[in-house]
């Protein structure tokens, strides 16, 4: 394509956009034209068929006239014939007597031929005396001839057909005269017999077809002879046809259209009648006609087919320009709108056709904003001017590449180039013919936000320091490193002691402050390439590349920590001093993986707690042993859930006042194929610390829900089900929709559930997890406050709880029948909630002295194995149906 | 061929007495009058004449044909052979002929012997005869055969 082309489409005019116009649109005056075109054919070919019809038509006419006189002269001549040979005969008759004149006439060669004309004469009785050709009917008295001559002095000829013809008499037509003597008195007769067809012998085929006519009619329709075609017509009845119409009719006898013409011989009263059929004389007007509708037709056809082609395509050509038209005005709106720079660049080549400089030829609004320049200075501008750097700095060979491979090359970059506004640039550069069209975007604000979040997601908030995903990562990379470098890694736990005293005594935020205090001098300590991270609450974890067999630096460095987290720090006025316990382990000698080394820094620096804290521990093999057994318990409880060999008890839960079950609690239970039955108290904290205890809680809600279902559906009484949640799961941000799902899932009422919160888990944050409580109960669920009275709650914090329950921790439901303190704890609890609008539930009650304490105070709810222990689901319905059934409580 | 005449001797002897008695009987003569100067006329000729097509002898001289009766087996047999023309077809021919006014049929005379007569003393006649009833009064211009 020529450079105009290209320009003229990547131009596409900027026009504003509005409705697409209707012009271009075929002009409705084609049609009308074509019908016009149309009328004019078919009334000159009409016209004409019609003049020639008149001509053909006049022809007949004319050929009929002089058909009509060549007949009726050669009829009259005949007929005068005739006549003469009867006056010949009675001028011989008087000469010579009736018997004797047809011989004397046949001497003299007076006759006519015999072969045409029978001539004969009759005496006065009516008996033929003399005749030639000598053959023929003896007596003419029965004809009407003979009575007319016998009766009638006139010496006139007289015609008249034969009567009751027989075989052997052929129909004759009679020309006959009365023969007188002297005295005028009847003698006889005069005849001449002739065969009717003889006045037809003038048709002429050549001129009259097969279908012509030519007859004799009488005074009065009657047909004395006829010819049509080679057929002979004798004593017929038919109107004589009118004369001279000049147009043609239907002929009675066969239905033949002719055009006819009739002369009168009155002398005779005889008239000569000829014919010609419409059908043959107008053939060849009707084969001219014929074509001459053909012609119109086909010129019709071709008209019609021309305007229709004319059409089409004017109509193609009006779709082309308006799809044109509507994807320029696309193009338009949306680089004038798009948050795009669009820049359309017009390739400039040397003489061996190699891209030398660009030429800006198109740039929308976003295009100026991004280059500083209006559009007017940016359009015609060369890249070379622009961007004086541009060969230099590869600029202008990256767009040469993209204009001669074509396609679209896109790529996110840093921006180099000064002439650009933003740091980073996302631009794509699509390669057309003649040019590239660059459409660049700003992604600078994009990029920066996607750096803080992985900051924020690999960071922790409270001490800037790298977070546990971080931490990881670093470690499996100095582990990496460390194997190049036949080195070593030393991975620390650290965690302070008695940190949660400050917590609980001063407050979160006095905490969070010594946190981020101690973890800024940690973090001076450190070499560069050391890393120190936060694992959550008090726990920090250090990753120290070492060298093998001397581990002296690091040590040093540890100490070093554990001194400068001993110097006090002061805190709203308060000095404050903490230490912490530290356990480390060495790579490769401790472990192999990142997992294993924090396992084992994590146990070695338990066992520092354990020696008395403020200890500094390096793993060793004794420690291992008990985290051998958790590490294989954690990959065994990964694989119980896949393989069925968890399962959920449900343990009935009774109203004090009524003894009525309402509700059960669901408590997950692992049959472990090898251990038996593993305790929750050793699996749940593993689960908890793993992680694992999301999918699995996610799990005993999902079950516990289509349980609770599935009671119901078994036509047990309504009751509700309670499921704890831990405090990974309530941290877990889904934990909101996959309640919502498993609700929609199961079809259970929100009202139905309850779950059951620990208050240790609500106090590391108390105000983020007041929100989703207050989230979880808008949703219509029932939250209940697990094992109360073993956290720290703050009382005037527990009223602001979406919480419809308490529930006293077992541990002073055990000894309630005989330690004072805790049935002073009771009694405290109970009259605090109630004091709050909440009920109490008791769990733990195993016996019945504890059961009569808590009645006479007042506890609304209990469970325990005086009532029901965790039980398969098959147990719990039959136990609703028992209560169902009784319609009284079972509690005793 | 020798034992073929032995074998069949009588039947080839019957054949021709047939042959020639049968010449003798039918043969037809085409005659004018023996005073005109000689000559003989071809069959198409003869046919010219007789239809009224042609008047006048190849010499220049005007003729006039005569006919025997309608009927008779002579004419008959003259017709179909000088003109291909059947009785029937010949009438139709004289018929149109009589009726358009182009020609009348050839004056009729009796037999075979008043037609010799009347030819012998008229040269400008032309008829035809049994062979029977030739004689020097009479020229041949053109023998019929059967």
């Amino acid at each position: 394509m020529s450079r105009a082309g290209w320009s003229k489409r990547t131009q596409p005019g900027l026009g504003k956009l509005g409705m697409p116009g209707l012009g271009g649109a075929p002009p409705l005056s084609l049609p009308l034209f074509a019908l016009l075109l149309l009328v004019v054919i078919w009334g000159a070919t009409l016209h004409f068929i019609d003049q020639q019809r008149d001509a053909a038509v006049r022809a007949v006419n004319a050929s009929l006239g002089e058909l009509l006189d060549t007949y009726e002269a050669q009829v009259a001549r005949n007929l005068g014939a005739i006549e003469q040979t009867l006056k010949t005969v009675a001028y011989a008759v008087k000469l010579h007597g009736t018997e004797h004149a047809i011989g004397a006439l046949q001497q003299e060669d007076l006759l006519p031929s015999g072969l045409i004309f029978a001539v004969s004469i009759a005496d006065a009785s009516g008996r033929i005396v003399a005749r030639n050709p000598p053959t023929g009917a003896d007596t003419v008295r029965a004809q009407a001839y003979f009575a007319h001559h016998l009766g009638s002095p006139s010496e006139a000829p007289f015609v008249s057909e034969s009567i009751h013809p027989t075989e052997r008499e052929a129909w004759q037509l009679h020309f006959t005269r009365r023969l007188n003597d002297a005295d005028g008195g009847f003698v006889g007769v005069a005849i001449v017999d002739v065969d009717p067809a003889y006045f037809a012998t003038g048709y002429e085929r050549s001129r009259q077809g097969e279908l012509g006519m030519l007859a004799l009619f009488g005074e009065t329709g009657d047909v004395l002879a006829m010819r049509v075609g080679e057929r002979q017509f004798a004593a017929i009845a038919t109107p004589l046809p009118a004369s001279g119409s000049g147009h043609a009719a239907p002929s009675p006898w066969d239905g033949v259209w002719r055009f006819s013409a009739t002369r009168a011989l009155p002398r005779l009263r005889l008239n000569v009648v000829v014919g010609l059929a419409e059908r043959e004389q107008l053939a060849a007007f009707e084969t001219r006609r014929t074509a001459s509708l053909w012609e119109a037709a086909v010129i019709s056809a071709l008209l019609l087919g021309a305007v229709g082609l004319y059409w089409l395509w004017t109509r193609q050509g009006a779709k082309t320009r308006r799809s044109i038209r509507l994807a320029q005005q696309t193009y338009a709106a949306a680089s004038q709108n798009n948050q795009d720079a669009f820049l359309v660049l017009h390739s400039v080549r040397d003489e061996a056709g190699a891209i030398v400089d660009f030429q800006v030829s198109e740039a929308n609004p976003q295009a100026e904003k991004m280059t500083g320049m209006s559009r007017h200075d940016l359009l015609r501008q060369r890249l070379s001017v622009w961007m004086p750097n541009c060969a230099a700095n590869g600029f202008l060979r990256k767009l040469a590449h993209a204009a001669t491979s074509g396609g679209v090359h896109e790529a996110e970059i840093e921006n180099l180039l000064p002439e650009l506004h933003g740091a980073w640039l996302h631009e794509q550069l699509v390669g057309v013919e003649g040019g590239v069209v660059a459409i660049v975007r700003d992604v600078s604000a994009r990029k920066a936000a996607e750096a803080k979040m992985l900051h924020m997601a690999q960071h922790d908030t409270l001490t800037g320091m790298p977070n546990r995903s971080l931490l990881n990562f670093r470690l499996a990379r100095a582990i990496a490193h460390a194997d190049r470098r036949h080195s070593a890694v030393l991975v620390a736990f650290i965690d302070l002691d008695n940190f949660k005293m400050v917590n609980d005594g001063l407050g979160h935020n006095a905490g969070d402050e010594l946190l981020a205090a101690i973890a800024k001098r940690m973090g001076q300590c450190l070499r560069r390439q050391d890393t120190l991270g936060r694992f959550g609450g008090d726990e920090f974890v250090l990753v120290l590349p070492a060298h093998r067999g001397d581990l002296a630096p690091c040590i040093a460095l540890l100490e070093r920590i554990s001194a400068v987290v001993c110097s006090s720090v002061e805190i709203n006025g308060h000095a404050l001093q903490v230490s912490c316990s530290i356990g480390a382990a060495l790579y490769p000698r401790d472990g192999a993986s990142a997992d294993t080394l924090l396992v084992r820094a994590d146990a070695a620096m338990y066992s520092a707690k354990e020696a008395g804290k403020n200890n500094i521990r390096f793993y060793t093999q004794q420690m291992g042993a008990r985290d051998e057994n958790k590490l294989a318990l954690v990959e065994e409880l990964r694989g119980a859930l896949q393989d069925d060999q968890l399962r959920v008890v449900y343990q009935p839960k009774f109203e004090v006042g009524t003894g009525r079950m309402f509700g059960v609690e669901a408590l997950l239970r692992w049959q472990h194929p090898l251990r038996g039955m593993v305790s929750p108290l050793d699996f749940i904290p593993l689960a908890e610390e793993s992680g694992l205890i999301v999918p699995i809680g996610l799990w005993v809600l999902e079950t516990a829900c289509a349980q609770c279902v599935a009671w119901q559906d078994g036509g047990d009484a309504p009751i509700t089900v309670s499921v704890n949640v831990s405090a990974r799961q309530f941290d877990d941000p889904t934990l909101l929709a996959d309640v919502a799902r498993v609700l929609r899932a199961t079809g259970l009422a929100p009202a139905r559930l309850e779950l059951e919160v620990t208050e240790s888990l609500i106090m590391r944050d108390l105000k983020g997890a007041v929100d989703k409580m207050a989230q979880l109960k808008a949703m219509g669920i029932a939250l209940s406050i697990d094992d109360f009275g073993t956290g720290y709650s703050s009382l005037s914090a527990l009223k602001s709880f979406p919480i419809s329950s308490l529930k006293i921790d077992q541990s002073f439901v055990r000894e309630l029948a005989t330690n004072v303190d805790d049935q002073a704890i009771a009694k405290a609890i109970i009259a605090l909630a109630h004091q709050l609008q909440l009920r109490v539930i008791a769990e733990g009650v195993e016996l019945q002295s504890q059961f009569e304490f808590l009645r006479e105070h007042g506890c609304d709810e209990v469970q325990g194995y005086l009532f029901g222990r965790p039980s398969e689901p098959a147990v719990i319905a039959a136990a609703l149906a028992a209560q169902a059934w009784l319609g009284e409580p079972t509690a005793r | 061929m020798e034992t073929l005449a032995m074998t069949n001797k009588p039947l080839l002897l019957l054949s021709i007495a047939l042959l020639c008695g049968g010449a003798r009987a039918a043969d037809l003569l085409v005659i004018v009058s023996a005073k005109t100067p000689a000559m003989s006329l071809r069959a198409d000729q003869v046919a010219d004449i007789f239809l009224a097509q042609d008047a006048r002898l190849p010499n220049g001289a005007n003729v006039t044909p005569l006919d025997l009766p309608v009927g008779s087996p002579l004419r008959d047999q003259f017709y179909q052979k000088v003109a291909a023309k059947t009785p029937a077809l010949a009438r139709a021919y004289w018929t149109k002929m009589v009726f358009t006014g182009r020609g009348q049929p050839p004056r009729e005379i009796g037999n075979s012997v008043a037609m010799r007569k009347l030819v012998a003393a008229n040269p400008g006649y032309i008829g035809y005869i049994d062979s029977a009833a030739l004689d020097d009064s009479v020229q041949v211009v053109l023998t019929v055969g059967k």
